[in-house]
Formats: structure tokens, sequence, C-alpha cells
């Protein structure tokens, strides 16, 4: 009699312990939950090197000008207007002049803007993000609310560059007296404000009452970073995350046929590729790589295995990147492909290592591709390396001679077009070791012109003769995926999964 | 007893430093450059280096040992090139949910496992034993992961009685609620060990003479199992309990990545994968610092749980 | 004159253990009894049986590999063989306690000595107060002549010598004044100067309200310290019967022969007369008498008895009980060893 009343309240204990802290799966007006792959590492906008550091400081800290929601067309911030001199080297910004801080820090002044931009390009800092505006020289308050910036050569991608974190303004005032902890407690005169944080476990931001600007629409926002993907399915579908982004192609699919979820799908800012290192056999050979060009069935890959992830590459650049053309063009065609071969002396096919970093988004292409080239008589050797190990290495002199790998792109095309096509990017950044004058001219030109007629021209050019080389073989975009419960209203993805929350609501 | 502690520590210094010399080293050998992470791979040459000159990582590497030990020997644990925080701060940031995993391992070990290998023991060759060795060794056999994974899904994601993910709202309830099922998690491979450990101990301590006299006195059957021969079979158990430890704390690394804590684990693994060197530096001496100290209380303990034993 | 009822009556005790996958018969229908207060000593080689009889009197032989397969053992009044547990365990260390024969492997070595004797006070007289039991505790360690039996409360066995944990054992046996007390070869493991000093104790301490059984290969130890003497053999009683009468006539050649094994000083120069052969394996006795191989009567007359029939225990003469055919020969064929 004894033990069946201790088991029994032993039983009670646990059933109401057990409930307590069961989470409320019901969505909570005024307050949206984000989930999001990895924890953040800092919210100082000059240090932040993330992706998840991003998206929780667009709202906090905001830049001179900012992407227009959806896409990537300039539109003004802090900055309500702007001028750039007839020589492209100096550049003025009117400033708002209603813009505050948070919990207290002032007003927005032009010296905000000037103690933003040397703590940047100083050395104290060491910012990863330094050298973002390649030809700064120098920045000055010409009046409490305009600056002036000063380049020593032009640099017609500066607005896009002024819309990323490193730029994005800080209050002097905070900064100076926070030290180091102003990166776990950034002011900036954005509509939400930094509320808390717990390590490992969510981030708290909250409405900024006395925003300059038009009101946030949400009282609360909190990201939640949970690295594994099954964990974050779990915790989305019981309701306890109002949105997450989607890596997995059966979980796409069963979201899309959920009435109750909406998913956003847009071809991101990265593209897939083959490459090969062209100073080496067989790869020295065009003709070998041409072959290869022919023997893989891209849309094969895109349909069947990536089902709805990526879209077909049909240019070197992402479809949202300015300036890029459609010049990427291949036909599937095996006995071509055996036929050039052939040409090349290789009837009987080869063998070669191909090195991808060991993560599914690339060891599952990696695995289509070298079933293709068998078919072919080209055997592949899939080796996957961990990812540092492999970025490292294929920087360096020594490089890979086949590998696969993505590459991500900004919205104007001038960073990575220097680093992918220029000769005296060779070895850390072309990997494929092209160099042609022609090419190196165009994209010089391109660089230095703030004419965009030109631009687009010279650009068009350099990607159609860096395609004819197949020093690459593009495969795809991956797409930027969100899905979100249907009580989230307004919510509008972008290329670059910013996870841009302007006008977001929530209605249960 | 304060004074064999005492000297115990002492006598781990040298243990310490040759473990922060081995660290440091080892970890420079991995190949891969934290900068050209963080900075990505559309950054070109010239920028990775000055970055890296800018921190130091272009010093030699005596020098940079130097500047390490001295920094460790003042305490200070450096700062993490990724977040630029302190890495002491990191660290402590983590460690409270990682002991209260480990421990919450600990404990799921012995609760569960020290009473199957008992009932394993007492009834012996029967059905009952190899039922109790049968459930136990799934423990170690299904993955861990798996487990998690499952457990998750039943009992959080389905039933919802406890949280998916994170590691409570901060009150002691909540946070207890939330160690539950990583707990559960982590402790079962450690049952099969425990239980095993259990049932082994408990075998030979049953067959002693003092068993016999135990029961000539008229005890009764519980008395003599749970008292006069679980009390010797604790010996052996707790041993393996803490020579195990280091096993388990390696476990929480994938538990913690499953139900989304933070974590030392956790920590560990981006830190290596990112090459924070200062960051994986901290966390591999605080652990070896944990060992020391798990050791130190299994070596303390045993005098108390067998007289035999001098301190 | 009725003789009193025996405190304990053993009658045909048969206890069988598992050996692979059949069943060895360890003790074949043993009887005897032992009354209030006496001293009865159980002798015999090792192997022959005693430890098994005691040991599943007290119903501490393994459970899953021994089993009794015919038998009593009534005990004031009860069949302690058949009682259920909880019974079992009222009775022993309480009427009936142990002292064995190891006692560093007899106590448990985590617990402090005070501690383990005051667990069997507290065992059979639930609700007494600790400084009660500290007390009794006390009491009982003096009775055993353990110096400062306050420090020996607190002392763990491995502290102590010996002879004194066997004193330990022997304090714990007798805390709750059993009326019968069994002792196991209770100063085997003890050096020879110990030895007499701990049958000592046991006899003073015991008092005389209990009954003592002496398991015991010792027959000096025999000579002195019983009443009566149980003799066994291959795990059958072969010879019974006051000390006295044993050892002036033993009636069955292998008593004689343990009698005449003993080293004796008087004789000194002589050699020593050991029994010929060895005890047997119980795995495979002899047919009829066990002892017959090596027994000298039947090595010189040679009846066919002895080889087909096991013998009976049946009066002999005196008081007591002898199994042996040739029994009755035994007068000549003594004087006749004796002038060899």
């Amino acid at each position: 009699m004894h033990r069946l009343r201790q088991t029994a309240a032993a039983l009670a204990a646990i059933v109401t312990f057990a409930t307590v802290g069961t989470a409320a799966a019901a969505p909570t007006p005024g307050e949206l939950k984000v989930g999001v792959v990895a924890d953040i590492s800092t919210l100082d906008p000059q240090l932040m090197t993330n992706i998840t550091d991003a998206s929780v400081s667009q709202n906090i800290n905001e830049g001179l000008v900012r992407f227009k929601l959806g896409n990537f067309e300039i539109e003004p911030l802090l900055a309500k207007s702007w001028s750039v001199s007839q020589d492209g080297l100096t550049w003025t910004f009117e400033l708002v002049d209603n813009a505050t801080f948070h919990k207290g820090y002032g007003p927005l002044t032009a010296d905000d803007v000037v103690f933003t931009f040397e703590r940047l390009t100083g050395d104290a800092l060491k910012a990863p993000n330094r050298r973002l505006i390649g030809s700064f020289a120098s920045i000055s308050a010409t009046s409490p609310h305009a600056v002036e910036i000063k380049l020593s050569a032009p640099d017609p991608s500066l607005l896009v560059k002024l819309a990323q974190r490193a730029t994005a303004i800080v209050s002097k005032k905070a900064v100076e007296e926070k030290g180091a902890g102003f990166a776990l407690d950034p002011i900036g005169t954005g509509p939400y404000q930094f509320d808390s944080r717990v390590t490992g476990q969510s981030v708290l931001l909250v409405k900024n009452p006395d925003y300059w600007g038009t009101p946030a629409t949400l009282d609360k926002v909190t990201y939640t970073p949970v690295p594994d993907s099954t964990t974050l399915q779990l915790a989305f579908e019981a309701g306890d995350l109002d949105m997450i982004p989607v890596e997995d192609s059966v979980k796409l699919a069963e979201y899309e046929a959920n009435p109750e979820l909406t998913v956003q799908a847009v071809p991101g800012l990265w593209t897939r590729f083959i490459g090969f290192k062209d100073t080496v056999a067989p790869f020295d050979n065009p003709k070998v790589r041409e072959a290869i060009t022919y023997a893989i069935d891209r849309e094969n890959m895109v349909d069947n295995l990536f089902k709805g992830l990526s879209t077909l590459a049909d240019g070197i650049f992402a479809p949202a990147v300015l300036h890029r053309t459609p010049v990427v063009k291949y036909s599937y065609d095996p006995e071509k492909a055996k036929a050039l071969l052939v040409e090349a002396g290789l009837a009987d096919g080869f063998s070669v290592d191909m090195m991808v970093p060991n993560t599914a988004r690339f060891i599952d292409p990696a695995t289509a591709v070298q079933a293709d080239l068998a078919k072919v008589g080209i055997k592949i050797n899939v080796v996957p390396v961990e990812l540092n190990t492999f970025i490292t290495t294929l920087s360096s002199e020594q490089g890979y001679p086949m590998y696969l790998l993505a590459r991500g792109q900004d919205p104007t095309p001038d960073r990575v077009i220097g680093l992918w096509f220029l000769s005296s990017s060779i070895p850390t950044t072309n990997w494929a070791r092209i160099s042609d004058p022609e090419i190196d001219a165009w994209v010089k030109q391109g660089l230095s012109t703030m004419d965009e007629a030109v631009r687009a021209d010279v650009f068009a050019k350099a990607q159609e003769k860096f395609f004819a080389y197949n020093g690459y073989y593009f495969i795809d975009h991956e797409n930027s995926i969100t899905v979100h419960h249907n009580w989230v209203k307004n919510f509008v993805n972008d290329a670059r999964n910013s996870i841009r929350i302007d006008k977001v609501t929530i209605e249960p | 007893m304060a004074r064999l502690a005492l000297k115990r520590l002492l006598a781990a210094i040298p243990t310490l430093f040759g473990a922060i010399v081995v660290v440091f080293f080892v970890v420079q050998l991995i190949p891969g450059d934290p900068v050209r992470v963080m900075l990505g791979e559309n950054a070109s040459a010239a920028e990775v280096e000055e970055v890296r000159t800018a921190l130091g990582l272009n010093d030699p590497l005596p020098v940079q040992f130097l500047r390490f030990a001295g920094r460790y020997a003042t305490g200070d644990l450096g700062v993490s090139i990724f977040s630029r925080q302190p890495v002491a701060g990191e660290i402590a940031q983590r460690l409270a949910p990682t002991v209260q995993l480990a421990l919450g391992g600990v404990l799921v070990a012995i609760v569960l496992g020290v009473p199957m290998g008992v009932l394993a023991a007492a009834r012996r060759g029967t059905l009952v034993d190899h039922l109790c060795l049968g459930a136990s060794t799934l423990g170690v056999t299904v993955p861990n992961f798996l487990i998690g994974i499952l457990l998750s899904f039943a009992f959080a994601s389905k039933l919802g009685w406890f949280p998916t993910l994170g590691a409570g709202t901060g009150g002691f309830w909540s946070t207890l609620n939330a160690l539950v099922l990583p707990s559960l998690t982590l402790g079962l491979a450690g049952m099969a060990l425990v239980a095993r450990m259990t049932r082994s101990a408990m075998i030979e301590a049953l067959g002693e003479d003092y068993v016999r006299t135990a029961n000539a006195k008229g005890l009764s059957q519980r008395r003599v199992v749970y008292w006069h021969a679980l009390r010797n079979a604790a010996i052996p158990i707790v041993t393996i309990v803490g020579l195990n430890f280091g096993h388990l704390l390696g476990g929480t690394v994938v538990v913690e990545l499953i139900f989304a804590r933070p974590g030392l684990g956790k920590l560990l693994l981006d830190a290596l994968l990112a090459r924070d060197y200062p960051v994986v530096q901290g966390v591999c001496f605080l652990i070896a610092v944990l060992f020391i100290l798990v050791n130190l209380i299994v070596d303390l303990l045993q005098p108390l749980l067998d007289p035999r034993v001098q301190p | 004159m009725t003789t009193p009822a025996p405190l304990l009556s053993v009658r045909d005790l048969t206890v069988e253990f598992r050996r692979d996958r059949s069943w060895l018969r360890a003790l074949h229908g043993v009887s005897f009894d032992v009354f209030e207060g006496e001293t009865v000593g159980v002798v015999g080689e090792s192997g022959s049986g005693k430890s098994v009889t005691v040991q599943s009197l007290m119903g501490l032989l393994p459970a899953r590999s021994s089993r009794l397969a015919a038998g009593s053992a009534v005990f004031a009044g009860r069949d302690i063989l058949r009682l259920p547990r909880r019974e079992l365990r009222r009775i022993r260390g309480k009427d009936i306690a142990m002292v064995f024969q190891d006692p560093m492997s007899s106590l448990n070595p985590v617990f402090t000595v005070g501690y383990q004797i005051a667990e069997a006070i507290r065992e059979h007289n639930p609700g007494l107060s600790r400084e009660t039991l500290r007390e009794r505790t006390l009491a009982v360690l003096s009775r055993v002549e353990l110096p400062h039996p306050a420090q020996a409360f607190s002392t763990f066995p491995f502290q102590f010598s010996g002879g004194m944990r066997q004193r330990a054992m022997i304090a714990m046996a007798i805390a709750n004044a059993p009326r019968l007390l069994i002792a196991d070869e209770p100063t085997t493991a003890l050096d020879v100067t110990i030895q007499a000093q701990v049958m000592q104790v046991l006899q003073q301490a015991r008092g005389t309200g209990s009954a003592m059984l002496l398991i015991t290969h010792d027959m000096g130890l025999v000579a002195e310290a019983t009443d009566r003497v149980i003799v066994m053999y291959a795990g059958r009683v072969i010879e019974t019967g006051t000390t006295a009468e044993v050892f002036a006539a033993p009636r069955h050649p292998y008593t004689r022969g343990l009698l005449a094994s003993r080293p004796k000083l008087a004789a000194a120069g002589g050699r020593l007369t050991p029994i010929p052969g060895s005890p047997p394996n119980i795995a495979s006795l002899p047919g009829g008498c066990a002892f017959h191989p090596r027994c000298a009567l039947h090595e010189r007359h040679r009846d066919p008895i002895c080889v087909d029939t096991v013998p009976a225990l049946l009066p002999r003469e005196g008081a007591g009980l002898v199994a042996c055919h040739l029994t009755h020969l035994l007068g000549s064929a003594q004087r006749e060893m004796e002038t060899t």
C-alpha cells in the first residue's frame, strides 16, 4: 500500500513538473520569433562577418543608404540625399536631422558618421573589412548634418558598400563609453533596439519607441539559433518559431504543399560550380575542359536532385547582380564529350580527384557529377575536405586541379569580378589561373569608371570571354528560401536571405 | 584531507602547463586560416594578410607562444578572433549549462544504471539478467544523436512535455525541465557502462563471505544487497564513472547540437572549424582543469568509501 | 528417566548441489540432535559435509545451485528448513547465530565493528535508541574481552589482528543471546597461540544458555570443548556419542584413524600415522560404505557387504550410534593394529 502511494505521488510529480515550461505554440501579435542556424558572434557592425550578425544588426544600426525591400536598388536612409563630384573622387552626403540613438545616446550628427568610418579604416580596431572601400582616403564633417568622403580613385559601387554592415553608423558616445562591450550591447538609430541576449539561446530586440522614421511594426523580435536542422524544423512545425530557412528538398516539398505555410524562394547570390586548375594536366587542354561541359546533365541534377533548392545557372553571376549577362549555355551531349576526349588524346578517359567541402551542399552535386562523367570514361574520386582546410588550400599556390564550390556575390559585380577575373588575383581568388590581358583591361576599365553604360558593356565582354575559357563549369544558383507560418504577414524574402522585417506583422 | 587536496592541486600544475603547450602547438598544425574563413572566399590575398598581421598571426610561432603563455600566467585567456570578445567570458557564459548537462548525464547513468546492474546481479543468469544487460546495451549501440532526436520528437514535439530546444528561461524549474531530455540522451550511453560495472561488482560482492554473514545475522534481502553489498560495489563504480567523465564531456557536443543548448562542446567545435585559436586553447585548457578536478574528486572519494584506502 | 526434547533435531538431511547439468548429492540423510546448553562437536576431513550441514540449517546455501532433497530440522518445535524466508530471518542472528571461519572476509570491510554488531542487535530489537544500542554493543565487546571496547566500536575490521577480529565476530553472534550458537571452524584461520585464547573467549562469552555446534577438524579441540561428538565422512554421519566414550572407545575405523593420526607428544620421534588414501570425490563415491577403500578392517576381512551396502547408523556399545558393518570386529582389530 505504501509503495502504491509512493509510485502515485512520483507519477503526479512527473506530470506536473513536465508541463512546466511547455512552450506556448500559439503566435503572439507583435512578437516575431525567427529561427536561425548560427548564434551571433558580435553585434558590432564594423567587426561582424557572419550572416546572422548582419540579420540582427540591420534592425539596430542603420547605414547612410540601404537596399529597397526585396531587391538591390539603393534608397536613402540616414543620408537623405547625396552627390558625387565630376571626377568621382568626392562624395557629399546630407544626413537626416531627426535621427536619434537608442537609450538616450543623443541625436545622430556628422561626427558619428565620421567616427564610424575612421573607426572602420583605422589601425586600432583591426576590422576584418577595413578595406571594404578600397580607395577610401578621408572623411570629414562639413556641417552638423553633412559629411564629405574623399576617395583616391572612383568607386562605382560605393553606394552598395554603404548599404553593408561594415559602414553602418554607430554612436560615438556609446562606443567610447562601452569599449569592447559595445559588441554585445550595440547602440544605433534603427527601428529596433537591442534588449538582451542569452548566449547560445536567443537574442531579443524590442521596438524603438523614438524611431525617427516609419515606426516598427513589431514590439519584440527574437532570434533563436538552432544548429541542428531537424531540431530547427521540429521547433518551427510546433509553432515555437515563426520562420526558418529551408535547405532540404524533401522538407521544401512538404512545406510547399502545406496550405498553412508560405514558402518564399528567390535565386540567391551564389553560383555553384566545378572548377579546374588550368595550368595542370589534363585540364591545361581546353578540349578536355570543353568535353566535360558536354558530359554533365545539369538539368537532371537541378530538377531531380535539388528539386526547388536552386535555379539553373544561366550566368556566371547570379540574376540579381548588376551588369550580369546570361552567358552560360551548355548542352548535354555525352557522345560529343567522348569525341572531344579522343581529340585530346584521352580516348580511354582518365582519373582525377575532385575535392569538395565536406557538407551535403557540395557532396551531393559532386556525386551526381561523378556518375555523369563516369559515362564518358572520366573517373572522378570525390574527396571531401573540411571547409577551412579546403578554402586555405584552394587559395594557396598549390590549389586543387578539380573541385566543386559555390561563390557568394554582391549586388554589384565589382569586388567579385576583380577577384575572379583578374590575372593579378592568381592564385588566391582566380583559382582557374586564367590570365588574359583583354579580360584584365575590360575589368579594370569597368572598375574605374562611374559610367554605368560603359561598365555594362565592358563587363559583358569580360564575362563572355571568361566563360569561353571553360575554366569553370557553372551548375546553378542556390535559392534563398524561407518558410513561415501564415500568421506572419508582409514578409519579403531577398536574394541574400537577409531577413528584412520591415512591415512584418503577426496576425494569428 | 584538505592538505591532500592542496598537494594534488599543486602537483597538477605541471600537467596543466604541459596541456597548454600541447594545445597551442597542435592547433597550429591543423591546416587552415581563421582569417581566410572569416573574410570568406572572396577576400583578396592582401586583405587577408593585412588582417593576419594586425591580429599577430604572422608573428613567428615562438613569439606567439610566449605572448600566449604570458597571458595565461596572469589568468588572461585571450580574445576570440571572431567575436573579439574575451575568451574567458565566452567560456563563462557556457560553462554552467555544460556542467549542468554533464552532471545530468552522470545522474541519469547512475540512477538508471545502478539499479539495473543490481537487479541483473541479484537475478544472475535469469531472463531478468539478460533483459537488463540487453536494455543497457541499447544505450551504447544506438547512436546518441538518434536517441536525442527520437526523444525530442516524441516528448517535446508531439507531447509537448519538454522544450524542443534551449536551456530553459532562467528559473530553476525551467532549467531543470530543459535538462531532462538532453540528460537522458547523454546518460543512456553511460548507463550501459555503469550497469555492466555495477553488475560485475555486485556479483563479486554478493559472493563475498560478509554477505553470508549479513544473511546469517537475519538481515533482510534488501538490506544485504543494497547496503552491505552495494556499499562495497560502489568503490569500483565511482572509479569507472570518474574515468569516463572525459567520454561524457565529449558526448555533450552532439547533445548540445541536437537540443540547441549553449555549451562548451559546441563552442569548441565551432572554434575548431573556424580555427579560432584562442577559443580552442581556452576551452581545451578548461577541459584539462575539469579533468584534473574530477580525478581529484574521485581520488578523495576513495578513502571515504573504502576505509582500507589511506588518504 | 525421560530425556528432555532436543533443541535441534535433524533427520535425514539430504542436500544436493548442481554441477553442470546434473545434481550431486553432498549430504546423505544426516541425522543428529542437539540439546539445550550442550556443546556438540562435528568432525571430519575437508569435504565431509560439516559446513554444508550447518549452512543448510541456516539457509545459507546458494539458492540456485543447491537444493534440499529430503530431511527436516526441527528447532524449538518448527522445521526451519521449510520456514518462509521472513520467518527464517527472525531466527537467524537471534535464536541461531553463526561464527564463521575467516573473520577477515566474513566482516564487511567498509563498516566499523561496532556498527556491524549494533546492526545485529537492532535487527532483532527494533525501536532501541542509539544510546541503548551503543551500550549493548559495548557490553558485548567487553564480554569477548576486547580491550578498550569504546575504541573497538569505531574500528574497522582491517585494523584488527586476526584474534581480535574473531572476537568481534563472536561478539556479533552472541549479542542476541542465541539458543544455539554454530561455530564453523572458529579457530582454524588463527595462529596456534591465539586459538586457545579465542576458544576460551567463545566458551565463556556464550554463557550457559546457548548450546553450541562446534565444527572442526581438530580432535584436540573436540576433546577439550565438547560434550558430544558427531563424526562425518563423505556426507554421512558415521559415528556419534559422548566425547568421552568416542575418544576412549571409537567404534568406527575412521574415527579410530582420526584419533590415531593426532600428533602425540608422548611418542616423540615416532612416525605420524595418517589414514591411508584421501577423501573421496562426492561425484564418484565408492559403492557401499564410502570408507571401505581406506579401511584397514575391510582390507583384512574383505567382506562383500562393505562394498554392496551402505551401513546404517545403529546403536553401539554404550550410548551413541555407529555406521559400520564390521564394528563388532573392532575390538580384536584394534589390538592387532596397536601392536604393529
